[in-house]
C-alpha cells in the first residue's frame, strides 16, 4: 500500500519496475543527466560506479548485506564463488586433505577479500550426497542375508569377526561399503547420463519396464603399501582392493525382446570409472583372511542376483537387475578364487581343461569350458572321490580343481598380464635366437652361455633402443619390446637370414593379433585384424611348432596358449577383451598411495576410511563433469598451492 | 623338562593357529594347514619330523578309497584305539575351512599301510551322520567313551555362525555359542542322539575334554554369551545301554579357568600335562598342571612350567599341540618391522626326559 504518485493525466502512475525499458529510460531521463554530470565532474565519468555505489549504500542501509555482497561480487565480474560440487571436485582431484583445503580457502579469502571457494562444511554436505548411504531404495524380494537398512556408509570389513584370543585376533583392518548400497550410489551418480540415454533413444518413461545393469568386478593385491606413520595394531603392509565398474545400462522396452543400450562406459579401463568397494590391509595370498573379509561381499552379490532393485531415478520408481562379471582378476587371483592349482600347474588354463602338453601340440583349437559352477562340482568330486581313484587319477578327473571355489569369476583373458606374459616369452625367444638354440639338438646350453646371450640382448636393446633392462617385465617394457623396431634390432644379432625372416614374421603376426585383445571395441577399432585373427594365430602357431620347435615341444606358456586358442571366442562372447581387463583397478593402486599420503590421520582404520571415501568420490561421474567444466580453476588452484 | 627353539625348514607357511597334531602309529601328523592344500601335498596332512632342532613336514598320501577333506581349523578330534580289527584312527568333526565355512562333516582318518621306508599312507573316510547330528561348528571337543563293551563318541560345545535367519552380511563373521547339547555318535552306523543335561546350562568352547572309561571330563572353556572363562569341571557319564543311552553329569568344584590349552599324555596311563592356553583374553596361562584320571575321578595338580622364552611371555597368542610322549609343539607369532620371513617362532616342550638323548636339562 505504498504511496503511488499520480500521473499528469490523473491515472495512477505505474511502478517503475513494472515498466518497459523504454518507459523506464524516459522516466529517469532527468536523473540520469544529473548523475552523468556529477560523474563527469567528480568521478572521472564513471557513471556505472556512481550508480552502483548508490545502490549498494541503499541496500546496506536497509541491512540487506547478502544481496549487497552478491551484487558487489557480480559487478566485480567474478560470480558468487564456485559451486560446492566444483570445490569438492577440485579438492578430490588435486588430492588435497581437509586441512590443506581449509588453509587454501582461508588464504584466498584473506588475500582477495572474496569467497571463491566454499568452506569445508559446505563441501561435507555436498559429499554426503555422493557417498553410499544417502539415497533410499528397496529390493524386491528383500535380499537374503542382507539387512534392509539403506542408510549405511562405511562398514567395518571384519563384519563381526571378534578379536578374542580363541578366534585368533584379526591382524587386519578392512573397510567397505555394502555392495547394494554402493551400487545405488553409483547409479544415482550417473542419473543424468541414464536419463539422457533414455531421451536419446526417444524412450517415453512409461514404456520402460526395467533396467539391466552390467557390472565388471575386479580384485587385486596392491603389493607393498607400507607407510612409516600411523599407530594401531601391527598389520601386514600389503593391501587388497575389490572394486567394480558400471559397464552398461540397458532398458527393457514393452513389446521388445532385446534391451536397448542407454549407457555404455566409454572408458572401462580408467581409474575414473573403477569404484572401490572394499579396502583391506591383507596379503592377497592369505586365503583365510581374504575370504573372511570378502565372504559378506560374495553373499551380497549372490543375494542381488536373485532380486530386483527398486530405486527412484529421474523422478520415477524404476526397477534394476544386476549382472556381475568378475573379469578384472589376474591369473593368480582367478586360480586362488576358483580353486584351481597355481599357475605352474599342468592344467595351464583357467578357461579350458587343456594340459600343457596338449596345448603345445594343438595350439589353436580349444574352446572355453570351465565355469564357476563346474569348478564347484569338481571340488565336490575331489573331496568325495566317489570312484575310489588314486590322487593322480582323481586330479585328472577334476582337472586340477582341488580347493573349494570361493568367488565366481568370469573366465577370460587378462589383457594386461597377457601382454606382459607374452613379452617375457618373446624376450626369451630373442635370447634363444641369439644363441642359435635351434641348431643345438641334444646339447643344452650352460647357464654361463644363457647369461651371455641375455647380456648381449640387453646391451643391444639398450644401445639401439635406449631400453634399460628390468628386473621384472612390466607394461612399459613389454610395449617397447613388442615392436617391429625391436625385432629389427634383435635381427642384427641373428646370423641366419632364414631365422631373421622367421623372427620378423613372428613379431609381425603378434603385432597384428595384439590389438584384438587390447582394444576396447575391436569390431570398431581394428575390424581387419579381428577378421584375420584366426588366420594369424594359426600361422603363428605353425611357426612355433616348426621353426621354434626347440622351445615349444611339449611346453607352452599359459598366456601364449590363451592368446592363440581363446581370443576369438571371448571376443565373440563379450564383444571385447580389453574393456573387461583389470587396468582400472591396477591404476587405482597408484591412487591408493596418493590418497594415503594425503590422509595423515593418526590411526590406520580412520586412514583407510578416508582413503575409501576419497577414492569413491574420485570416481564420481557427477564430480568429474564439474571438474571438466572447471579445469582452469583447478589449474589456478594448483598454482596457488604449489607456486 | 626342556624348552627347545625349533627352526621350521621350508614349511613355516603351513602352520597356523587352529591346526591339529595327531598321533598315529607312532608318527605325529599335522592337520589344518594354512590355505588350501597345494600340489606338493594334496591331502593337506603332513608327517612331522623334529631332528636336531629342525622342524620338517613331509607330505602324507591317501589310499585310493579315501576322500580328500579340507584343511580344518579348530575341529574336534578324538583318537580311537585299535579295536575289533579296526585300526588306530582319529575322528575329525567340524572346524573352519580355508574359505571360512564351518564344516559339519565327520571324517575318520586311519593308517592304511606302511610302504618302503616306512612311508605312511592314510585312509580318510567321511562318516555319514543320521538322527540328530550336531550342526556345523568349531572350537568343540570330541571324546571316546567306553561302556558295557561298546564305545561311542561324545561331542560337546563349540561355536557357530548366527542362525541363517539372523545372520546378515554386516554380522557375517559373528559367532555364537552352540546350545549346550551333548551329542552321542554311534560310530558303526553314524547314528546321533542329542541330549540336554540340567547341569550344562551354557554354551562352552575351547575347553579341554579328557576321557577314561565311561566318563568325559570337561575342563575350563569360554562362554561367548557372558564372555567369561568359568573354572568349570564337569564329569559326564555315559552308559551305553541297549535301548537308549543314559547320560548324567556331575559338577566338580576343582576346575580351572583355561581355554585353548594343549594336553599331552605322559606314559601309557591316564596322566596328562596341561599347558598353554589362556586365563583371560589378555592373559596367557603360563602355569602348567598335571591331570590324572583314575577309577575314583580326576586329580589336578600344578606342575612346574618350562622356562618360557621372552617371545613366548610377551606374545598375546600362542598355539600348538601334543607331540606325544609328554612333548608338545608351541608356536608364537613373530613380530618386527620388516616382518620376519617366518610367521611363527616354534618351540618343542618336553616333560618326559627321553633316555639317552644326551640333552641336558
Ligand atoms: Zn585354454
Amino acid at each position: 500500500d505504498r504511496y503511488l504518485p499520480v500521473n499528469k493525466g490523473g491515472r495512477p502512475r505505474q511502478h517503475l519496475l513494472s515498466l518497459t525499458r523504454r518507459a523506464q529510460k524516459h522516466r529517469l531521463k532527468e536523473l540520469k543527466n544529473h548523475v552523468r554530470a556529477f560523474a563527469d565532474k567528480e568521478e572521472g565519468g564513471d557513471t556505472k560506479s556512481v550508480c552502483l555505489t548508490l545502490f549498494l549504500l541503499a541496500l546496506r542501509a536497509g541491512n540487506e548485506h547478502k544481496q549487497a555482497d552478491e551484487l558487489e561480487a557480480t559487478m566485480q565480474g567474478r560470480g558468487y564463488g564456485l559451486h560446492p560440487a566444483v570445490c569438492l571436485a577440485i579438492r578430490v582431484n588435486t588430492f588435497l586433505s581437509c586441512s590443506q583445503y581449509h588453509k587454501m580457502y582461508r588464504t584466498v579469502k584473506a588475500t582477495s577479500g572474496r569467497q571463491i571457494f566454499q568452506p569445508l562444511h559446505t563441501l561435507r554436505a555436498a559429499e554426503k550426497e555422493l557417498l553410499p548411504g544417502f539415497h533410499p531404495f528397496e529390493w524386491q524380494p528383500a535380499l537374503k542375508g542382507v539387512s534392509s537398512s539403506w542408510d549405511l556408509g562405511i562398514l567395518d570389513g571384519l563384519s563381526g569377526w571378534t578379536s578374542s584370543v580363541e578366534d585368533i585376533p584379526a591382524d587386519t583392518i578392512a573397510r567397505r561399503f555394502r555392495y547394494d548400497v554402493a551400487l545405488v550410489s553409483a547409479l544415482k551418480d550417473m542419473e543424468e547420463d541414464i536419463m539422457e540415454g533414455l531421451k536419446e533413444h526417444g524412450l517415453e518413461d512409461s514404456s520402460v519396464t526395467g533396467f539391466s545393469v552390467t557390472i565388471k568386478e575386479s580384485c587385486d593385491g596392491m603389493g607393498d603399501v607400507s607407510e612409516k606413520h600411523g599407530n594401531g595394531p601391527p598389520v601386514p603392509e600389503k593391501a587388497v582392493r575389490f572394486s567394480f565398474t558400471v559397464m552398461s545400462v540397458s532398458v527393457q522396452v514393452e513389446g521388445e525382446e532385446a534391451g536397448v543400450l542407454i549407457f555404455h562406459e566409454m572408458k572401462p579401463n580408467s581409474e575414473l570409472s573403477c569404484k572401490p568397494l572394499c579396502l583391506m590391509l591383507v596379503d592377497e595370498s592369505d586365503h583365510e583372511t581374504l575370504t573372511a573379509i570378502l565372504g559378506p561381499v560374495v553373499a551380497e552379490r549372490n543375494a542381488m542376483k536373485e532380486s530386483r532393485l527398486i530405486l527412484s531415478l529421474g523422478g520415477m520408481m524404476r526397477s534394476f537387475r544386476f549382472h556381475f562379471r568378475g573379469t578384472g582378476y589376474d591369473e593368480k587371483m582367478v586360480r586362488e578364487m576358483e580353486g584351481l592349482e597355481a599357475s605352474g600347474s599342468t592344467y595351464i588354463c583357467t578357461l579350458c581343461d587343456s594340459t600343457r602338453s596338449e596345448a603345445s601340440h594343438n595350439m589353436v583349437l580349444h574352446s572355453i569350458t570351465r565355469s564357476h559352477q563346474e569348478n564347484l562340482e569338481r571340488y565336490e568330486l575331489w573331496r568325495s572321490n566317489p570312484f575310489s581313484e588314486s590322487a593322480d587319477e582323481l586330479r585328472d578327473r577334476v582337472k586340477g580343481v582341488s580347493a573349494k571355489p570361493f568367488m565366481e569369476t568370469t573366465p577370460t583373458l587378462d589383457a594386461l598380464h597377457c601382454d606382459i606374459g607374452n613379452a617375457t616369452e618373446f624376450y626369451k625367444i630373442f635370447q634363444d635366437e641369439i644363441g642359435e638354440m635351434h641348431a643345438r639338438g641334444d646339447n643344452p646350453p650352460s647357464r654361463e652361455e644363457r647369461r651371455r646371450w641375455r647380456a648381449t640382448l640387453d646391451k643391444q636393446l639398450r644401445k639401439k633402443m635406449k631400453l634399460k633392462p628390468v628386473m621384472r617385465m612390466n607394461g612399459n617394457y613389454a610395449r617397447r619390446l613388442m615392436t617391429a623396431e625391436a625385432a629389427e634390432v634383435v635381427c642384427e644379432l641373428v646370423r641366419s637370414d632364414e631365422r631373421r625372416q622367421a623372427l620378423r614374421e613372428l613379431v609381425e603376426l603378434y603385432m597384428q593379433m595384439k590389438p584384438v585383445w587390447r582394444s576396447t571395441f575391436p569390431a570398431r577399432e581394428c575390424p581387419d585384424q579381428l577378421c584375420q585373427y584366426s588366420f594369424n594365430s594359426q600361422r603363428f602357431a605353425e611357426l612355433l611348432s616348426t621353426t621354434f620347435k626347440y622351445r615349444y615341444d611339449g611346453k607352452i606358456t599359459n598366456y601364449l596358449h590363451k592368446t592363440l586358442a581363446h581370443v576369438p571366442e571371448i571376443v565373440e562372447r563379450d564383444g571385447s577383451i580389453g574393456a573387461w581387463a583389470s587396468e582400472g583397478n591396477e591404476s587405482g593402486n597408484k591412487l591408493f598411495r596418493r590418497f594415503r599420503k594425503m590422509h595423515a590421520r593418526q590411526s590406520k582404520s580412520f586412514e583407510l576410511e578416508d582413503v575409501l571415501k576419497h577414492h569413491w568420490l574420485y570416481t564420481s561421474k557427477y564430480l568429474q563433469k564439474f571438474m571438466e567444466a572447471h579445469k582452469n580453476s583447478a589449474k589456478a588452484l594448483q598454482a596457488t598451492i604449489n607456486p | 623338562m626342556t624348552l627347545q627353539p625349533l627352526t621350521a625348514v621350508n614349511c613355516a607357511g603351513l602352520l597356523q593357529p587352529g591346526c591339529s597334531l595327531l598321533q598315529l602309529d607312532g608318527d605325529t601328523l599335522l592337520f589344518g594347514q594354512k590355505g588350501w592344500p597345494k600340489r606338493s601335498c594334496p591331502t593337506g596332512i603332513f608327517g612331522v619330523r623334529i631332528k636336531e632342532n629342525e622342524f620338517k613336514l613331509r607330505p602324507i598320501s591317501f589310499s585310493n578309497n579315501s576322500c580328500y577333506l579340507p584343511p580344518l581349523r579348530c575341529p574336534a578330534v578324538a583318537r580311537l584305539e585299535p579295536r575289533d580289527g579296526n585300526p588306530e584312527s582319529y575322528l575329525i568333526h567340524g572346524g573352519r575351512t580355508p574359505n571360512n565355512e564351518l564344516s559339519a562333516a565327520l571324517y575318520v582318518v586311519s593308517v592304511e599301510s606302511r610302504g618302503c621306508n616306512r612311508k605312511l599312507t592314510l585312509s580318510c573316510q567321511e562318516k555319514e551322520l543320521v538322527g540328530e547330528p550336531p550342526g556345523a561348528r568349531y572350537g568343540h571337543t570330541a571324546s571316546m567313551v567306553h561302556s558295557r563293551g561298546k564305545r561311542a563318541c561324545v561331542l560337546f560345545g563349540g561355536r557357530s555362525y548366527l542362525p541363517p535367519a539372523q545372520r546378515t552380511t554386516e554380522t557375517w563373521n559373528s559367532v555364537v555359542d552352540c546350545p549346550p547339547q551333548v551329542f552321542l555318535v554311534d560310530l558303526e552306523y553314524g547314528c546321533c542322539t542329542a541330549h540336554y543335561l540340567p547341569e550344562l546350562t551354557d554354551g562352552l568352547s575351547f575347553h579341554l575334554a579328557l576321557s577314561r572309561g565311561d566318563s568325559v571330563y570337561l575342563l575350563g572353556g569360554h562362554t561367548l554369551s557372558s564372555d567369561s572363562r568359568p573354572p568349570h569341571l564337569f564329569r559326564l557319564r555315559v552308559e551305553l545301554l541297549l535301548g537308549s543311552p543314559k547320560l548324567s553329569c556331575e559338577v566338580l568344584d576343582n576346575g580351572l579357568s583355561i581355554t585353548s590349552a594343549i594336553s599331552t599324555r605322559l606314559g601309557s596311563g591316564h596322566e596328562y600335562i596341561i599347558l598353554g592356553g589362556y586365563q583371560a583374553d589378555q592373559q596367557k596361562q603360563l602355569q602348567c598342571c598335571s591331570v590324572v584320571l583314575d577309577d575314583v575321578g580326576i586329580r589336578i595338580e600344578p606342575r612346574e612350567a618350562p622356562p618360557w622364552s621372552g617371545e613366548i611371555c610377551s606374545s598375546r597368542i600362542w598355539f600348538g599341540g601334543s607331540l606325544g610322549k609328554g612333548g608338545a609343539l608351541v608356536g608364537v607369532p613373530t613380530e618386527g618391522n620388516p616382518a620376519p620371513a617366518d610367521a611363527f617362532y616354534l618351540y618343542q616342550v618336553n616333560f618326559e626326559q627321553e633316555r639317552g638323548s644326551g640333552e641336558e636339562n
